[in-house]
């Protein structure tokens, strides 16, 4: 029960961006992919997800190869919410999450999908915006309703009761102070309480030494130190791995 | 997340959810209501009049009651061989780029593109054209069932190899380049008329009177023969765009969005294409090139429903009918005994819209 990243290399225009990158995330955890901008976090993202097709190696979800699953059946077992959002069509916000039960089209019932939706809404504190057009939001609510359409999508756990992964690219970014703490909080909760998977890519230190249980640190493409959070990030590997002048203390 | 008490329930999702539904089905009816109307107007009106006893006259016959002598020998045969192929051409071409229409925006999640603007249209024409002009002799090999698609399928090959032209020149790092594509679309229109132009030249008197009424667009001169098969193929190119209703609301997130949610990207974008290439090809093959209904239909109804494209595309669809079958009726009446070319009427209606497009978008600054 294990998304894992098996030696995977993405090369683009000669150079390895992925360079036979190896690392397992398990359920119940709440997993950080951190480094130096280009390091590749984003990259292996994309490739644990599915989305991207690794030149050598490959990602697994419980021993199978991630982009041998039915694209649907996929869908079930993992979310993803990526940085950039380009819809520019101006659906309501309301509309927008119940995207996320596309999915399951035919198999749950319209009711259990509102029921879903609604909570979604709720647990974003989108109640007031669920009306709005998604293209008069602001960058902060968009990534929000993005992610209440992710939590949507894998609310219930899939047929097999296998476990649901959530994989989310600097989800953080655009939030503010509030709804950063907020969100690193549920994030917390879903994979302690309710035993999801979560992988983020995250760039606020601060942030995933208090919340996150283990740690990737990426440096030009390949893994430089993997583990519980606070065994990986100490002053020196900060230092070493951002190129620091001196050692840099968390807190 | 947070702690401050929220107050939406499941009743409220249902009742947000039903509004949206309630009044796209609303508008789907009043559009379905008005193509109807368009349809029977263009039964009625023209040099010949036509009452609606007539018409229901001959709609009795068709269906074995009724006293069909009542409407006489003369107006039964204008309703049958000449007003009948024509409005079901009319409904057919303006369903067909009015689909097109929506799916050509939801694929390049811009609601700039369409079929004429990007050349499409252009391109689906100059495949037909050459098939007049070069392809007389291979065409008299074929079998006349045969023959008939030949024109609507070449038409298709053109329009298909420019939707994926444009879409390759415009695609940058996984988004589409507005501009780009705009201007991609002025070098494919560019192109294709000059292909056009030079296949005129080329062609003897004969062959002129029929590309006449391709650059401008016209229903003149249908007859069932040369109506089916164009219709046949649009009916089914329609019908292959609603089906993509769903995946194309989750395309519009976003490629890689709609992948994460379990849809087959690649497959959408093919049948999507496929099937407009083919709406707009036959379309062009049967009438020319007709402007706009492809831009201002969408646009219209997602103004009503909002994008959902479960409403979007069939109210396009039925708009784009009725739009077609409105304009047809101002070419034949405005002139009359002489008529106007229906692209005419169509770009004379549209290309304010565009103008009124570019000037709300720009106050917005929608175009980035």
């Amino acid at each position: 029960m294990t998304l894992t990243l098996g030696k995977a290399s993405v090369i683009r225009g000669g150079k390895a961006i992925l360079n036979e990158a190896a690392f397992a995330c398990a359920p119940g955890r709440f997993t950080a992919l951190c480094g130096p901008n280009g390091a590749g976090k984003t990259t292996a993202l994309s490739v644990l997800s599915g989305a991207l097709k690794a030149d050598k190696g490959r990602a697994l979800l419980d021993a199978h190869n991630v982009r041998a699953f039915a694209s649907a059946d996929l869908a079930r077992r993992r979310a993803v919410v990526s940085q950039i959002s380009m819809l520019t069509f101006p659906f309501e916000a309301h509309e927008v999450v119940a995207m996320g039960r596309a999915p399951h089209f035919g198999i749950s019932s319209p009711a259990r999908d509102q029921e879903i939706i609604s909570e979604a809404i709720q647990l974003m504190d989108l109640t007031p915006l669920a009306e709005r057009r998604f293209t008069t939001l602001s960058g902060g609510e968009r990534q929000r309703v993005h992610i209440a359409r992710a939590l949507a999508q894998v609310w219930e756990p899939p047929g097999d009761n296998a476990a649901r992964w959530l994989l989310l690219d600097e989800p953080t970014a655009a939030l503010d102070l509030k709804y950063q703490l907020a969100l690193m909080r549920l994030l917390r909760r879903l994979a302690g309480e309710e035993g999801w998977g979560i992988v983020a890519v995250l760039h606020d230190l601060h942030l995933v030494k208090t919340y996150t249980d283990d740690t990737v640190l990426f440096r030009d493409g390949k893994i430089a130190a993997l583990g519980e959070t606070q065994a990986v990030l100490t002053k020196e590997s900060v230092q070493d791995v951002f190129d620091l002048a001196e050692p840099y203390d968390i807190g | 997340m947070v702690m401050t008490k929220a107050t939406l329930d499941t009743a409220d999702i249902a009742r947000m959810g039903l509004e949206r539904r309630r009044r796209g089905k609303t508008i789907l009816i009043i559009c379905a209501i008005l193509s109807a109307l368009g349809a029977m107007a263009g039964v009625i009106f023209g040099p010949l009049s036509i009452g609606p006893a007539d018409l229901l006259a001959v709609l009795g016959k068709q269906v074995g009651f009724g006293d069909a002598a009542a409407a006489g020998q003369v107006k039964i045969g204008v309703i049958e061989n000449i007003r009948a192929p024509r409005a079901v051409l009319g409904f057919a071409v303006g369903a067909a780029l009015g689909a097109a229409g929506a799916a050509m925006q939801g694929f390049f999640r811009n609601p700039l593109a369409d079929p004429g603007l990007i050349g499409v249209s252009a391109g689906g024409a100059l495949t037909a054209v050459a098939v007049i002009v070069l392809g007389a002799g291979v065409a008299d090999n074929f079998s006349p069932g045969v023959r008939a698609f030949f024109m609507p399928l070449m038409a298709f090959f053109g329009a298909l190899i420019t939707v994926f032209g444009i879409y390759r020149l415009s695609l940058f790092d996984g988004r589409v380049i507005i501009a780009t594509m705009l201007l991609a679309g002025v070098a494919a229109n560019a192109l294709a008329y000059s292909g056009i132009g030079y296949l005129t030249f080329l062609a003897d008197d004969a062959q002129l009177r029929d590309l006449t009424f391709w650059t401008l667009g016209s229903l003149g001169g249908a007859t069932w023969a040369r109506v089916l098969p164009a219709v046949i193929l649009m009916v089914i190119a329609t019908f292959g765009l609603l089906a993509l209703a769903r995946p194309m609301n989750a395309l519009l997130l976003g490629e890689a969005d709609a992948a994460s949610l379990g849809v087959n990207v690649e497959s959408v974008k093919r049948r999507a294409a496929l099937f407009t290439a083919l709406g707009v090809g036959a379309a062009t093959a049967a009438c020319g090139i007709v402007g706009f209904v492809g831009l201002v239909t969408p646009h219209l109804i997602r103004l009503m429903t909002g994008p959902d494209h479960r409403y979007v595309l069939p109210g396009s669809a039925l708009l784009g009918a009725t739009l077609v079958l409105f304009s047809d009726l101002v070419a034949r009446l405005s002139v009359a005994p002489a008529e106007l070319p229906l692209g005419v009427v169509t770009a004379a209606l549209g290309a304010p819209f565009f103008f009124w497009l570019l000037l709300r978008d720009k106050r917005v600054g929608a175009f980035g």
